[in-house]
């Protein structure tokens, strides 16, 4: 590693410098100069960036957006439900519940784990905000983090958003979907490897599918219920 | 339809701030910014289900801004490229303070993809890898674009460091 070296990366990517750079802007003082130099120029390029965003953005934004459906009145908020109900019931913003059989949400939620196999993929430590930042977006309110948590995300099923999301617990790795505005019969999954349940309250629907034996899911899926909670108003037509 | 208003308002909650800036510094107009991020934001609500990583929604929302205005920049101007920006760029607002406009000057002197790759790179903290699928190009080429830009701004400060001591 030479100066000519050591400038040219850190002209190029001073945030990610390959070991043996840093290690020589460390050692050589023109180079750290140089470096330091380079750290405050990138800060005020960063700044210039800083422009506040016009008063009342957002709000324009949302009213120019797409139209809300004619049931999100707000008048009937406040029939918030009891945070105790396993599965919580109640979801802002979405259709009717659907009328597809059991059977077809066991094929598309084992379809959709083998197309998107978050499963696969090593933990990812955002997990937890990613949790947060899903559900919130699917109108629910997380009252804690499910245990074991490793990986969640957007994920459509039938048509709809759901959260998909990887938990392990006890040495064994779940798939697990929360699908608000889905109402099913409890629903037995075993397909193509896959076993587990599906199960749902009165407007959202939660699956956990694993790929060894899953003896005893019942203790995750109530721990699932718990984490999340759906509250707002109820559809009002 | 499985979509409603409310993914709308959690997705202006969640980016619009964000795209804001990033379309303001593209556009230098308020209302154009502005405009670029309902169209942006509409897009990304339409094609809500390619939206599955959450990480992956920053990146994939700031390259449809980039682009919109790259099209609507093009139905304006003559293709040919090698006009100064600063001809069709409106003056940046005079209302911050002196030296954000002086490194925003310094930057509308650089050629503008060599600005928006560093931008990219300092403002947004994108690896060279993020910014080459951005700007539709090859690690390579934005390393080479960082490079001469932050060599070029350098180069200014040293200049007017010499004239300040001159003076
Ligand atoms: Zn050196």
């Amino acid at each position: 590693m030479n100066c000519f070296e050591a400038r040219r990366a850190l002209l190029t990517d001073p945030a990610r410098l390959p070991s043996t750079v840093a290690t020589h802007v460390e050692q050589c003082e023109r180079c750290g100069r140089v470096a330091s130099q380079i750290r405050t120029l990138d800060l005020r390029v960063a700044d210039a960036l800083n422009v506040d965003p016009p008063v009342g953005l957002t709000e324009r934004l949302k009213l120019a957006g797409p139209r809300r459906p004619r049931w999100l009145a707000p008048s009937m908020a406040g029939m918030a439900l009891a945070a105790s109900v396993l599965v919580a019931a109640i979801v802002i913003g979405w259709p009717a519940p659907s009328t597809v059989a059991g059977a077809d949400w066991a094929g598309s939620v084992v379809s959709h784990t083998e197309y998107d196999a978050a499963h696969e993929l090593t933990a990812n430590p955002a997990a937890p905000a990613d949790f947060q930042h899903v559900i919130e977006r699917l109108g629910g309110q997380v009252r804690a983090i499910p245990e074991g948590l490793t990986r969640a995300g957007y994920c459509i099923l039938e048509g709809r958003a759901a959260l998909h999301a990887v938990i392990e617990r006890a040495g064994q790795r779940f798939v697990v979907y929360v699908m608000p505005g889905v109402s099913t019969a409890e629903t037995h999954v075993d397909l193509r490897g896959w076993r587990g349940e599906i199960i749902s309250g009165e407007n959202v629907a939660i699956a956990v599918i694993g790929r060894d034996a899953t003896d005893d899911i019942e203790p995750l899926m109530k721990s699932l219920a718990a984490s999340v909670q759906w509250s707002g108003t109820v559809r009002a037509g | 339809m499985s979509r409603s208003g409310h993914d709308f308002a959690a997705l202006v909650d969640a980016y619009a701030q964000d795209l804001y800036r990033y379309a303001h510094w593209l556009c230098r107009d308020v209302h154009i910014a502005e405009d670029l991020v309902q169209d942006t934001l509409l897009r990304a609500w339409k094609s809500f289900d390619k939206l599955q990583d959450v990480k992956a929604a920053r990146a994939w929302l700031i390259t449809t801004v980039r682009r919109e205005h790259l099209r609507r920049f093009e139905r304006f101007q003559p293709t040919t490229v090698d006009v100064d920006e600063m001809e069709y760029l409106p003056a940046v607002p005079t209302d911050d303070v002196a030296a954000a406009d002086e490194i925003r000057t310094r930057l509308s002197s650089l050629p503008v993809a060599d600005r928006e790759a560093l931008l990219l790179q300092a403002g947004y903290g994108y690896s060279l890898k993020e910014i080459a699928e951005i700007m539709d190009t090859t690690p390579a080429a934005v390393g080479n674009r960082v490079y001469r830009a932050r060599q070029r701004l350098l180069q200014q400060d040293a200049e007017s460091g010499r004239r300040e001591v001159q003076a």
